[in-house]
């Protein structure tokens, strides 16, 4: 493989956290809730990955339980925020902080150790080999890639063609613009916003456990590192579309790939961790600065239209 | 009971039960590790309070979480999610340590308030990008502050491993010269002056609060921001001064670390303090004095936790779990049927009406 | 006889407050019944509880004779119930056809058949003569095709008892008679209306049976023909109305405010305001008329010193003001009372004293040395508001949110009162308030203007516009269309500006 083909499969690798979480993140802002407990729900998923694979010895058994818990996570999320009307970015923090702490206390619970677990009973993700696919160049670097890795992409296509060709689609996109207007079409918007929020939590969960399972296999502490974060700033950079915040996934995981290439130059490796979050805060800045510049050039614009 | 009676009440009822709340789910917790709930609460309590260096040792634990309680509670009172507490106390603890290092020949009387002057700089640097962004921009707060949370904990680790390493082994810078170190009242605890320091700053920002100009405006920001630009304030000028002021607490937060805890900038030296700090706000109502009352509650649990750990085979993780819970439900508006504000005052329509009144007096 | 609608009994209580008592009203199949009151009087609650929105605590609805319980609009929309909104309830960002189909998308598979959905919707708008255009953004549509979206959009879901919630409230005289003209054309076919409101002219023209609520109450159910305006009116406020402050006649040329050639953008128009020019005498209510929309609030928020001008000027008194701050412009005189109270005008959550400063604290009264308020000077204020504009409250710490929408609308008036301004800018000053302080506010404004002061009165309520005016200034797609004398000028033709059908040369 040359360079370009690696960087492109480090990339791959990289993306389902994101990509993952990023396609929760846009599903909430569609339903008008923010949802900044990303973080806390994706490392839902890296947590109980790593435990149910531990105990079950089935990689894809416990892919599915870090879905489930991260969606009781979601769940809980909401209850708060829609049942209890708590500010959703109060409680988002708090969720965060919440499997933050209970993360870490369970690993000395359960194993006695502190920081991080990692044990041979452990059964990462396998990587999937395309019979054929080695042979042809670029497209490579598709081979021996997780099962998780594909489960993002095809929700891609999924959730496009949800929002744009179905009545649940219409009805999500409607929702987040004026959700008084949904619920007196006779629709229940409350519904639509649990469904929404939980099913997100359930894509952070898939994404965790990639990140603990596939990417590498083993739990640390605080291990999703504000991947939580970016993949919020990834649905925000495409405009909560999913095809959006696909590219957004995209840009994040390939500046994922670089730092680790530099990782290995012999370079204070602080500074080489700092250059995701300056590229998610710049990203931010550009296309938050490039959607003003437009507004103002609408409202400052010649007057045609009588 | 009156109704002003029941409001004032309200507030810390709900306080009240959601910490009761939290440490029944603390409870649950304990039980799997086999030591009984009891018991580790025991250990908590003696911890905390068993003997007067641990009393010290739980006020030293509240200092810094007095001072980001602070930071947090007049931000959000004005609604600006400042979650980059964190950073702006690493930013401002670091350029605390700097001026106490190269300034160590200064007298003290000079060179600790250049130190503390530093600090809150070096925390108001910090709110800078993320203020700009959100306003000028209207990017979500709390996703920069996060990234700026974790820039600044890398970028203070690089700093104090490489150009401003020390003598020891760690990253961390060299030790301040003693003019910069703040005065302890014991030798055995970490208790400083900083303490009183941080007790003054609550009572101030209490006044500025509820007493003057700007507090009104910026209680007006945080309740409804259309009516604050309708009275005639620059929204997000006023913002940008709380988000401001704010970080200047911060960096106060970890100015008092380096110049009475550590001496020296230790790399990661905070225990989660910027965030406990939103716990300690929320649990104090977000009122500057509350804010002490919850800073002497979470400094208790915290160092009693460290003797807990100890005594018993129960994590200190156990306490940020539960400062979790206790934030969801005391956010949680409708959990208890406290209903808070705005509600219709019983017989409104039957009040007598100020020309009544008058009328009434005059006879 | 056959009856659509049968209420019984209902009642609904929020708290302490009774919003509706023991309310019962029978609606015949195939007529258009008004149901009239005042602001508060308990109108939209009950049709509220009608199409499901809340719940009654008492009481028995009957739909076609049948005993009905909902727990939700959609239990409403299945027995063929529908409501236009004052407030429409449409997606902007949606096409309108989106808007009418959502809720009961036709489908093909799992997708939404879009072709399908089309056929059905247009000839329903054929059907009943409201043409739309199916794929244009309902946000960039004009107010009156608004409302015939919202119409398509329940008579798509197969109403047969269609609620009207203060329809007209929006619409120019002209483009209310279309209104009632396919309101006809629906009871024709045999379905029911519900129509609430509290303009008694338009009652008279549109009702078979007519309900008068009264404070939660039904005060009197009449036939049409057995009954006039005055009489309703008396029903409906229960007392005879104070008597009306008069004009005193004075003229004065003294221009206190000059608006030269103003251009203010809105939200997403580039010129919500385009190049308008207009003056406001001493002493002079100048009352701008509109549908509401055609930039009225920008103009308003630009004059207040909420919103920059991209180009123009404004003086005060003949000085420029068109760059200073909205502070500045407050102390220099200009009071503003703005269109929505409850985000604009007032913290819900504070106190009327802390309210009654709002804007003023500024000044050298309230704020002294080092930034400190003075209490005692704010609560003597507030005394002194909840005196002089008759406000109902216990004290004056109660949070005003609490206070009834009349009463807050007092608190308003009055802080932009006591200052003695020169200029006042009163957006909608009595939108959503009962009777008895619509007078009120309307005497007020009145003896404001014999002292002296200006006033900008902008308003869509063409009765109001009537009433208080020294000059009418028509506004129509951020122009003013028209400055005409309301002693020379009929509502229709008056209706005519407002549509943008006539412009004065």
């Amino acid at each position: 493989m040359n360079a370009l083909e690696t960087l492109l499969e480090t990339t791959l690798r990289t993306l389902p956290p994101v990509l993952l979480a990023g396609m929760g993140g846009m599903l909430a802002n569609r339903i008008g809730i923010l949802n900044l407990g990303l973080e806390g729900m994706m490392l839902t998923g890296s947590f109980v990955g790593v435990i149910a694979s531990y105990y079950t010895g089935s990689a894809y058994g416990a892919l599915l339980i870090a879905g489930l818990a991260s969606a009781l996570v979601a769940l809980i999320f909401s209850l708060f925020t829609i049942r209890f009307k708590a500010n959703p970015t109060v409680v988002g923090v708090a969720v965060n902080m919440l499997i933050a702490g209970l993360s870490t206390y369970f690993l000395s619970v359960l194993f006695g150790v502190r920081g991080s677990f990692s044990d041979s009973n452990i059964v990462g993700l396998p990587k999937i080999a395309l019979p054929g696919i080695s042979e042809i160049p670029v497209l490579r670097a598709f081979n021996n890639q997780n099962l998780t890795v594909w489960l993002a992409l095809l929700f891609v296509i999924l959730l496009h063609y949800v929002f744009y060709h179905t009545s649940l689609g219409l009805r999500i996109r409607a929702t987040g613009q004026f959700p008084m207007a949904v619920t007196t079409a006779g629709v229940n918007v409350k519904a639509l916003q649990y469904g929404a929020l939980v099913f997100g939590g359930f894509l952070c969960g898939l994404g965790g456990a990639h990140l603990s399972l596939g990417q590498l296999t083993l739990f640390t502490e605080d291990m999703t590192s504000g991947r939580g974060f970016i993949a919020l700033a990834a649905a925000i950079f495409g405009k909560n579309t999913p095809v959006g915040t696909l590219i957004g996934a995209l840009l994040f995981s390939f500046t994922d790939g670089v730092t680790r290439r530099i990782q290995t130059s012999g370079f204070p490796s602080m500074l080489i961790d700092m250059i995701p979050y300056i590229v998610t805060v710049v990203t931010l800045w550009i296309v938050e600065m490039h959607a003003l510049s437009r507004r103002k050039k609408m409202l400052t614009g010649r007057a045609s239209r009588k | 009971m009156s109704g002003k009676l029941k409001k004032a009440l309200a507030a810390p009822a709900k306080t009240l039960f959601a910490i009761f709340v939290a440490l029944v789910i603390g409870a649950l917790l304990v039980l799997p590790t086999g030591t009984t709930p009891l018991e580790a609460y025991k250990e908590l309590w003696n911890g905390a309070f068993g003997s007067k260096i641990n009393i010290l040792n739980t006020l030293a634990r509240s200092t810094p979480l007095l001072f980001t309680g602070l930071a947090a509670a007049l931000a959000f009172r004005g609604g600006v999610f400042n979650i980059g507490i964190e950073g702006q106390l690493y930013i401002g603890a670091f350029s605390a340590a700097l001026i106490g290092i190269y300034g160590q020949n200064l007298p003290p009387v000079i060179l600790i308030p250049l130190c503390i002057l530093g600090a809150m700089l070096g925390g108001l640097l910090w709110a800078v990008i993320p203020g700009i962004l959100n306003t000028k921009y209207q990017i979500n707060l709390v996703v920069i502050c996060t990234m700026m949370n974790n820039i600044a904990e890398l970028f203070t680790d690089y700093l104090c491993g490489y150009p401003f390493k020390g003598d020891i082994p760690t990253n961390a810078t060299l030790k301040l010269g003693e003019n910069a170190w703040l005065m302890r009242f014991d030798e055995r605890s970490e208790l400083n002056i900083g303490f009183i320091l941080a007790v003054v700053c609550a009572v101030l920002l209490y006044i500025l609060m509820f007493k003057t100009r700007f507090g009104y405006e910026t209680r007006a920001l945080g309740l409804n921001r259309r009516f604050t630009s309708y009275i005639g304030v620059n929204v997000n000028r006023k913002i940008l001064a709380v988000l401001f002021l704010s970080g200047m607490i911060a960096g106060l937060a970890g100015a008092e670390q380096v110049m009475g805890v550590n001496h020296r900038f230790i790399s990661a030296f905070s225990s989660d303090y910027g965030f406990t700090g939103i716990t300690v706000a929320l649990l104090g109502g977000l009122n500057p004095l509350g804010v002490v009352i919850g800073a002497l509650f979470f400094g208790a649990l915290e160092n009693g936790a460290i003797q807990m750990e100890v005594m018993t085979n129960v994590s200190r993780d156990l306490i940020s779990s539960l400062q979790a819970v206790i934030i969801m439900l005391i956010a949680a508006e409708e959990l208890i049927r406290t209903r808070r504000g705005i509600k219709k005052v019983k017989g409104a329509g039957k009040a007598p009406s100020g020309r009544e009144r008058k009328e009434a007096s005059a006879s | 006889m056959e009856y659509s609608v049968e209420l019984e009994g209902i009642r609904k209580v929020y708290g302490p407050v009774i919003a509706n008592d023991d309310i019962s009203i029978k609606v015949r199949k195939g007529s258009v019944t008004c149901i009239v009151g005042e602001n508060g009087a308990g109108k939209s609650t009950l049709m509220n509880i009608l199409y499901g929105l809340e719940q009654p605590t008492a009481g028995t609805i009957r739909i076609n004779g049948e005993t009905v319980r909902f727990s939700s609009s959609r239990d409403a929309i299945k027995k063929k119930i529908g409501m236009v909104h004052q407030h429409f309830m449409l997606v902007n960002e949606l096409s309108v056809l989106e808007n009418v189909i959502i809720g009961m998308e036709p489908r093909k598979g799992p997708s939404l058949n879009y072709k399908k959905a089309r056929a059905v919707v247009s000839e329903l708008g054929e059907r009943f003569g409201m043409q739309v255009p199916l794929d244009e953004k309902a946000g960039d549509l004009a107010v009156g095709i608004q409302q015939k979206v919202e119409i398509l959009k329940i008579l798509y879901r197969g109403a047969e008892i269609l609620i009207f919630d203060e329809p007209t409230a929006v619409l120019t005289p002209q483009e209310t008679r279309e209104l009632f003209a396919n309101i006809r054309t629906l009871t024709a076919d045999g379905k029911t209306v519900l129509l609430i409101t509290h303009h008694l002219d338009e009652v008279m023209e549109i009702s078979d049976d007519i309900v008068v609520v009264r404070r939660g109450k039904v005060v009197a159910t009449l036939k049409k023909e057995e009954t006039d305006v005055k009489q309703l009116a008396f029903h409906m406020v229960g007392s005879a109305l104070p008597e009306e402050c008069q004009r005193e006649e004075k003229q004065s040329d003294q221009v206190v405010l000059a608006v030269k050639e103003i251009t203010v953008a809105g939200a997403n128009k580039p010129n919500a305001v385009n190049r308008l020019s207009l003056e406001v005498h001493e002493g002079e209510i100048l009352g701008v008329a509109g549908v509401s929309g055609n930039g009225q609030s920008e103009l308003a928020r630009a004059l207040a010193g909420l919103v920059p001008v991209t180009s123009g000027s404004i003086s005060l008194c003949d000085r420029d003001i068109t760059r200073k701050s909205r502070r500045a412009r407050l102390l220099d005189g200009i009071s503003y009372i703005p269109e929505d109270r409850k985000t604009d005008g007032l913290c819900l959550q504070w106190s009327i004293a802390e309210n009654a400063i709002a804007g003023y604290y500024v000044q050298p009264a309230y704020s002294g040395r080092f930034g400190f308020i003075n209490r005692k000077k704010m609560n003597e204020t507030a005394e002194r508001i909840i005196q002089e504009y008759d406000v109902r409250t216990p004290s004056a710490a109660v949070p005003v949110g609490s206070l009834s929408g009349g009463n807050q609308q007092k608190v308003v008036i009055g802080r932009e009162t006591v200052v003695d301004p020169k200029l006042i800018i009163a957006a909608e000053p009595t939108r959503g308030v009962d009777i008895g302080a619509v007078s009120f506010i309307h005497n007020d404004i009145i003896a404001l203007r014999n002292k002296g002061v200006s006033v900008l009165l902008i308003s869509s309520d063409l009765d109001e516009i009537f009433r208080l005016s020294d000059r009418i200034a028509v506004m129509y797609n951020g122009e003013i269309a028209a400055i005409v004398d309301p002693s020379s000028i009929t509502r229709e033709e008056l209706g005519l500006y407002m549509a943008g059908a006539k412009k004065e040369g």
